[in-house]
């Protein structure tokens, strides 16, 4: 079967299952919890209890968690499943025993998980953007702002995805190597002096935020942001070399689904 | 003719445990069994004959190509595991219809091959509900028609009766058989012997990884010379037969059933015996009215092997 139309039909199944999972769902609900906070500060707000401004709060509060901690790990979640539930639930044998390369089951499975995490970040982060900026969103300014945001948000989710997909394909244990590389990797090398900031995923998408957080807060910056066409460019190129490589892990590994019973 | 599947001198080991050992074989059109105890190295064999696996030692070839990252063959190739697995969340139908669908089939072909698929093992009625909700029999059914849904030219099946009722059971060897009568090859894996029994003579005995014997069962029966086989003869002269075979060398035991007219010889040289009972039978005129071999079957066949190893 060629491989694209292996792909879309891997693509359109793996899409329709990830709607109805129920690590979707959770997905889906935690990454409205700024979304909430936003709604809550409005109710107090308007019965003349808050005095904080919604767009700190959005800046300070929901970029913060949407971008350091929710898509990192959504992609964690998400791209070591791709390999990971196929071996957990022993389905694998079920795509590999038919006339469909692995490259094409993959590339599907990662593009039905990059699209609907995609869908999910758009929402949350434009939900609570709308929320925490009130009417400045319509205006041309904060479109602009909100199509930064937008960018951000898309390419970390497919940088991250990807990524991940790659430490499923490649690792036993990938949720593990991959909470040491979010909270390890990527928090403590921005502490490092010198451009070793260059060497992680959140320096890229950082430097594609519109605005620059204070030294010594949850997003900062040691070092200079890279231009935003050189973030991007490394965003997809990473994103398309994680996914070309865990292709290849997994078309050339062999998965051993069960404990060998012989 | 042609070997469907070649193995020569194949090797699989998990890190310290051995899954299969030099196995070398040809599988040639029919239904061959592959018969061996639990953790005899059968579903390893079959996961090697599959894809899933690739050997550390050795090579298998099914229609003369590599097995292991070779996803055209799976055109002409069926395969049912032994894993209870499914995805959840989806229905049988639709399930059906994606493994159709990764065969080339469009959404509208791949929709009737399911409902065909399905109507092959009676679960047409289900085919909107979750497999979730299927019971054990009902999935095992539904893993098997999705093997066959592409019409392969070789089946391979991993204990595809495990949970299965009765009444499917005889179904899905009738299944089994129809299918082999197009020409087509099966390979068949069970531990229970007359699942087998009820497909084909052609059996493999695997135990431990290893090929114990191969063939024709009747063959492999006959092969063992050296393997005490009982024989029963029903006939109202019983004292008679037995008092003339008691002081025999290659008659080891001599049982008398519950019923007066069976005596039952347990004899290391099945050929002595017989030409011995001849000429017993010729010279004091007796009447015979049968004479069966009751360990003949897959059972004392691989009972002997397995305990000579």
């Amino acid at each position: 079967m060629p491989f694209m139309s292996s792909a879309t039909v891997v693509f359109g199944f793996f899409a329709r299952l990830s709607l109805r999972n129920r690590r979707t769902r959770l997905l889906l609900a935690a990454a409205f919890i700024p979304f909430v906070i936003l709604l809550v500060f409005h109710l107090v707000a308007i019965s003349g209890g808050g005095s904080r401004s919604g767009a700190v709060l959005f800046r300070q509060m929901a970029v913060p968690f949407l971008f350091q901690l929710y898509i990192p790990l959504m992609g964690l979640l998400g791209g070591s499943a791709c390999v990971g539930d196929e071996i957990d639930q022993r389905t694998l044998v079920f795509l590999t025993t038919r006339p469909a390369g692995k490259a094409s089951i993959l590339l599907g499975k990662s593009a039905a998980q990059i699209v609907i995490s995609l869908a999910i970040v758009i929402l949350a982060l434009a939900g609570s953007f709308a929320l925490g900026l009130g009417s400045y969103v319509f205006s041309g300014e904060g479109m602009a702002r909100l199509g930064k945001y937008l960018l951000a948000g898309a390419l970390a989710t497919m940088a991250y995805t990807s990524l991940f997909v790659l430490f499923g394909a490649l690792l036993k244990k990938p949720v593990i190597a991959g909470i040491v590389f979010i909270f390890g990797w990527e928090y403590i090398v921005q502490f490092i002096p010198g451009s070793t900031q260059h060497l992680t995923i959140s320096h890229y998408i950082k430097s594609l935020l519109p605005y620059k957080s204070s030294a010594g807060g949850f997003l900062m910056f040691q070092l200079e942001p890279s231009a935003a066409v050189h973030a991007v460019l490394v965003l997809l190129l990473l994103s398309g070399f994680f996914l070309a490589l865990a292709t290849r892990v997994f078309s050339s590994k062999e998965y051993v689904l069960s404990e060998p019973r012989i | 003719m042609e070997p469907v599947l070649e193995a020569q001198d194949l090797s699989k080991w998990y890190g310290n445990i051995l899954g299969v050992s030099d196995i070398s074989l040809n599988l040639t059109p029919g239904i061959h069994g592959l018969l061996g105890p639990n953790g005899a190295g059968k579903t390893t064999f079959l996961r090697l004959a599959s894809g899933q696996l690739k050997p550390n030692r050795g090579r298998i070839r099914i229609f003369g190509e590599a097995v292991f990252s070779n996803p055209g063959l799976f055109n002409r190739v069926g395969f049912c595991p032994e894993n209870d697995a499914y995805y959840r969340g989806v229905n049988g139908g639709d399930y059906l219809s994606f493994m159709a669908r990764l065969h080339g089939a469009s959404p509208t072909e791949a929709r009737e091959r399911a409902r065909k698929a399905l109507q092959r093992v009676g679960l047409e009625d289900v085919a909107a509900k979750a497999i979730s909700a299927y019971s054990l029999g009902m999935r095992q059914r539904l893993k098997v028609t999705a093997a066959m849904l592409h019409d392969p030219q070789l089946l391979i099946l991993d204990e595809p009766l495990k949970g299965v009722d009765p009444l499917w059971r005889v179904r899905i060897i009738e299944l089994i058989r129809e299918f082999e009568s197009q020409g087509r090859t099966v390979i068949v894996s069970s531990h229970i012997l007359p699942e087998i029994e009820s497909m084909t003579n052609n059996i493999v005995l695997i135990h431990q990884g290893e090929i114990l014997a191969e063939g024709d069962i009747q063959e492999i029966r006959g092969l063992l010379d050296s393997h005490p086989h009982m024989v029963s003869i029903r006939t109202p002269h019983i004292r008679r037969i037995a008092s003339r075979f008691v002081q025999d060398n290659h008659v080891l035991t001599v049982n008398f059933s519950d019923s007066a007219r069976k005596v039952v010889f347990k004899t290391d040289n099945r050929d002595h015996f017989f030409d011995r009972l001849n000429r017993i039978v010729v010279e004091e005129a007796l009447e015979i009215e049968e004479i069966t071999s009751p360990d003949d079957n897959l059972q004392a066949v691989f009972n002997y092997l397995v305990g000579r190893k």
